[in-house]
């Protein structure tokens, strides 16, 4: 790694290269929910190789999504407990086997381990270790590399589903999913080989760490245990561990309703579903915009009022859709909403640390990521409901209430200004604490100065 | 430690929502309906974790969930014989 970063004629700090390395998992991860929509009509073609009665298939699918929110937690406490590369090596490996299980799927039991089970505890072990990991990197720009994150988790979100569509087309099923199998597994694998759960793995500091940041350590495992238990202890006395997963659950309820029917609604009054299309596509556009903006904002000003604004955009855009008659009124829509619905999403990360400082943070996203999936969940259920019994600007309504709703939760958190528990490490045997901890350890190799342009690490 | 009380809440709030509306939908007549109640394509198709991340997955079915038509995916049983709408029934004072 180290001759890697020499050979460039732009010095850099290894944080960059770590983040690189997560947005290409997390653009890979993303290929198994993409898959999802696009597997659907293959599953239930009656003329196909499957056949399966729908609600076989949506309840294989559902189970995708409560596995996923149950195992998030456990993602997360596994990623602060081990770190995330080994976690990250476990993706790959279970990336591959579940692709290619889907591949061969020819019973409907296969079908429900195969995507249900096992893609979805990949999908959890994608999202929240890895992407907690990149707090540990970067001290300084953590909204910057968040937002680089999460941009581009949206622009390979918008181009994976039609990819898999023309692989599934061109090559059929078997070859298609062995394809992504092999590729996305495969690389998810060399990743973990270059990548590092944290600075100190790589004996060096955290991008833009100064001299009075609290130190990075790596405890043995005994007080590593006892630090997250007393951190996350610590943790739970706060509003914001037990709001920041009920606002995730709020915000992904009120966009997953309009995500999920608002082509259902335009197609109803009277415009063409290729048309619809570019609904989502002016969402899916503009929020890649939100996913940049907002977690940069949120350093930058806190994370509570970017929150606030980016959801309540979320919320009161969707009132557009009370008076679109016309498609340019829809994709107007679609470009407000897609700023606020990328927004809503992104800034968590830096939210996090503003409230929690530099802890192990992959538990609480964990549950945060919980949150977004019940959310979404949630969504589909009470939306289909309200549209059978009522219709569909109800269910928009809806949605706008669980954004606004969302927003008063978090006007109810405490401030982002400063950490909520700076001094938890008080409760710690003096042994446990970063101070001796820090002590005991080697020297990493000095922090590049913060605020400057990235800079070399040299050699790692 | 303080209680939650405001993710209490929303949880308690959210299931009271999903039980009324099933409930709801399950002592409605449907065979007035234009639209039977079950699970649909787009349910499938649209649904994402975005804030884990994407969302953005477009349907090309018009249909939605709770909406498919009459005799495309039904079953004959009626509803409120089914041990999810006998549970949406006894869990709703309201229906």
């Amino acid at each position: 790694m180290a001759q890697l970063a020499a050979s460039f004629p732009v010095r850099f700090h290894r944080a960059w290269v770590i983040l690189a390395i997560l947005i290409v998992v997390q653009v890979i991860g993303q290929a198994i929910s993409m898959s999802a929509g696009i597997m659907v009509p293959l599953l239930k073609d009656p003329e196909g190789a499957f056949g399966w009665n729908i609600f076989t298939v949506s309840a294989a699918i559902a189970l995708y999504y409560l596995i996923g929110a149950l195992m998030s937690p456990v993602a997360g406490m596994l990623g602060d407990r081990f770190g995330a590369r080994p976690l990250m090596l476990a993706c790959g490996v279970l990336y591959l086997v579940s692709m290619m299980f889907v591949g061969v799927v020819t019973q409907t039991w296969h079908f429900f381990i195969a995507f249900g089970v096992f893609l979805a505890i990949t999908q959890a072990f994608t999202f929240v270790p890895l992407q907690a990991s990149i707090g540990g990197w970067f001290r300084r720009r953590l909204g910057l590399a968040t937002g680089l994150l999460q941009g581009a988790g949206g622009i390979g979100s918008a181009l994976l589903a039609p990819a898999v569509a023309a692989l599934l087309e061109a090559f059929g099923w078997r070859d298609t999913f062995w394809f992504i199998a092999f590729v996305g597994g495969g690389t998810i694998i060399l990743c973990s080989i270059y990548f590092r759960s944290k600075p100190a793995d790589a004996s060096i500091r955290p991008y833009g760490m100064r001299g009075d940041d609290p130190p990075e350590v790596a405890p043995p495992v005994d007080l590593l245990k006892l630090r997250l238990k007393v951190f996350g202890q610590h943790m739970r006395r706060t509003r914001a561990f037990w709001n920041l997963p009920t606002i995730h659950g709020l915000g992904c309820a009120g966009h997953g309703i309009v995500l999920i029917f608002v082509i259902d609604y335009a197609h109803e009054i009277g415009i063409s579903v290729t048309s619809g299309a570019w609904i989502l596509f002016f969402i899916s556009l503009f929020s890649i915009v939100g996913r940049f903006i907002v977690p940069v904002l949120a350093e930058r000003f806190g994370g509570k009022p970017v929150m606030i604004i980016a959801l309540f955009l979320q919320g009161v855009t969707v009132a557009v859709l009370f008076f679109a008659n016309d498609l340019w009124a829809f994709y107007l829509f679609g470009t407000l909403f897609g700023l606020g619905f990328g927004g809503e999403m992104s800034a968590y990360l830096v939210v996090n640390r503003q409230y929690f400082g530099t802890g192990p943070m992959a538990t609480l996203y964990g549950w945060e990521i919980m949150g977004a999936m019940m959310g979404h969940a949630i969504a589909t259920l009470l939306g289909g409901l309200v549209i059978y019994l009522i219709g569909y600007l109800p269910v928009f309504a809806l949605s706008m209430g669980f954004s606004i709703v969302g927003v008063l939760v978090i006007l109810s958190l405490e401030s982002t200004k400063r950490v909520l528990i700076p001094d938890w490490e008080e409760s710690l045997p003096p042994e446990a604490r970063s101070e001796s901890l820090y002590n005991r350890q080697p020297e990493p190799r000095p922090a590049p100065p913060s605020g400057a342009l990235p800079e070399a690490t040299p050699g790692d | 430690m303080p209680a939650p009380f405001v993710f209490v809440a929303v949880i308690v709030v959210t299931v009271a929502l999903i039980i009324f509306f099933g409930a709801w939908a399950v002592a409605s007549d449907a065979e007035g309906r234009e639209l039977n109640f079950g699970f649909s394509s787009s349910t499938l198709e649209n649904s994402n974790i975005s804030g884990a991340e994407g969302g953005e997955q477009a349907s090309n079915s018009s249909n939605a969930f709770g909406a498919a038509p009459i005799g495309a995916e039904a079953s004959d049983e009626a509803l409120s014989e089914t041990w999810w709408g006998q549970g949406f029934l006894k869990a709703c004072p309201l229906h």
